[in-house]
């Protein structure tokens, strides 16, 4: 469905995504790992079509991503990037404006879950509930592939379990979902794949179930071991 | 494309209003003027609304161009770019919804302007005096203009044509910061040396186009001109954004 075909893209001098190549098949859910800086948020934003590559292609159902890609894939960035003058309602009412998947209906019912309502102004949020709002919003579409950029960043722990109830309550079999986050552990109980991202390249790609069958380790464990006891990257 | 002009519209709103409530205050204080019969009032109230109009059209322009480096700059552009719209649309609808804003701009002072001078003729004697110093202002621009309603309107469309033509320009400039010269010591001054070399050549060739013995003929023409340069300069816009622009 997604598939990232030596994919590169060079900033100035510095690489952030080197040759990565993977696919992405629908009714999965795919944890993308890596520290800050491994180019996990660069790759998500060229497949999201936000970036354009220095090299390589990304393919969205067999053919090059083009602007109608965007119809069906849906992007959770991590930063803020509702315009100043929005309220919460607005936002739901852009999205409809411009997505045919977006159902106002189940906008509302993920602000109520996320205890938010649609008069608070987006630029007086504080960065949990922003962060709430994002999630609702995005989650809202009805989109084939959906990829959250640290979407459990600057939210507390019971929050946390009513955003990933809201994304589980998505899996399909149709559908891609694309999680990059630095908490594992959350990730470990929804993902059944992980992909490891280490200074722009693809550092592993596997199958939970399958790591833990052959190697008896947890995705933590191979966590530590790609980036270092620290989870941090060692040479 | 109405959808994205519509939020286009929403986000310069405010500028707008401001433009908006400035000239209602200068409006009043030359109705008080010219119904209390005051000199210093009607003529400050003139230079007010005459003033209201050219920085409000310029500035309408202008933040047209700030908007766009706003959009290509800031985490805002996700919004825009997020959506299944061409760069070609999105560069569209912001050129559109200025074009249209400051014609409307534009007809909005220009009533204003009727109305005013309509009621200085009606209420004071010194409206001959004022229609004769516009005629010598017009005259000094350039000979074969005269105070006739169709040169008028004429002469307006055609600064439109000139600020849109301008705007897209701007537009270029902006894009060219942010595309292939993104990350490079001294773009936005590069960009602007652009900015102005193009509109120089711009003057300069339109000081080329033969005189004609019709004024109307003469600005119709420079309209057109305008217009294809916004075209010309719209799709090598658009074309930039397309392929170079990462956000």
């Amino acid at each position: 469905m997604l598939e990232s075909k030596e994919v590169t893209k060079v900033f100035g001098r510095k690489t952030a995504v080197d040759h990565i190549s993977l696919k992405l098949d629908p009714g999965h859910i795919y944890a993308m790992l890596g520290p800050n800086g491994s180019g996990k948020t660069t790759w998500m934003k060229m497949a999201a079509g936000l970036i354009k590559p220095t090299s390589g292609e990304i393919w969205y159902n067999g053919h090059p991503l083009e602007i109608n890609s965007r119809r069906e894939i849906a992007y959770m960035s991590t930063e803020p990037y509702f315009y100043n003058w929005m309220r919460v309602s607005d936002v739901g009412k852009y999205y409809q404006d411009f997505f045919s998947d977006f159902s106002m209906d189940r906008y509302k019912e993920l602000l109520d879950r996320m205890e938010l309502t649609g008069d608070l102004k987006t630029r007086s949020l504080s960065s949990g509930m922003m962060a709430k709002l994002k999630i609702a919003v995005t989650m809202a579409r009805d989109a084939r592939v959906i990829m959250l950029d640290e979407p459990l960043n600057g939210i507390d722990l019971l929050a946390r379990d009513q955003i990933m109830t809201s994304i589980v309550e998505t899996v399909s079999s149709d559908r891609v979902l694309l999680i990059s986050s630095h908490l594992v552990e959350e990730l470990e109980t929804v993902a059944d794949y992980a992909v490891f991202i280490r200074q722009g390249h693809l550092a592993d790609f596997r199958e939970l179930e399958e790591l833990r069958m052959t190697e008896g380790i947890s995705v933590a464990d191979k966590y530590r071991q790609i980036y270092g006891a620290g989870g941090e990257y060692h040479e | 494309m109405n959808k994205l002009i519509k939020y286009e519209f929403r986000k310069s709103l405010f500028p707008k209003l401001v433009i908006l409530a400035a000239t209602a205050v200068v409006e009043i204080v030359y109705l008080v003027g010219v119904f209390g019969e005051y000199e210093n009032p009607t003529f400050a109230g003139i230079l007010g609304l005459v003033f209201a109009a050219v920085a409000g059209l310029t500035y309408i322009g202008i933040e047209s161009i700030v908007t766009l480096y706003r959009d290509l700059t800031t985490k805002q552009s996700y919004m825009l770019f997020m959506t299944p719209n061409s760069s070609y649309k999105i560069l569209g609808a912001k050129a559109l919804e200025n074009g249209l804003s400051i014609l409307l701009a534009g007809l909005f002072f220009g009533g204003l302007a009727y109305f005013d001078l309509d009621l200085l003729e009606k209420e004071r004697s010194t409206f001959a005096l004022i229609k004769e110093q516009l005629e010598n202002m017009l005259q000094s621009i350039d000979s074969r203009l005269s105070f006739s309603t169709a040169t008028f309107l004429i002469l307006l469309f055609m600064l439109l044509c000139s600020l849109i033509g301008r705007i897209v320009i701007g537009y270029l400039a902006v894009v060219l910061t942010c595309t292939v010269l993104s990350g490079k010591k001294g773009a936005a001054f590069i960009s602007l040396l652009v900015y102005i070399a193009i509109s120089i050549l711009i003057g300069f060739l339109m000081d080329k186009i033969p005189a004609m013995d019709s004024i109307n003929s003469s600005l119709l023409i420079q309209s057109c001109i305008y217009l294809g340069i916004s075209i010309v300069f719209y799709v090598i816009t658009g074309w930039l954004m397309d392929k170079k622009l990462s956000v």
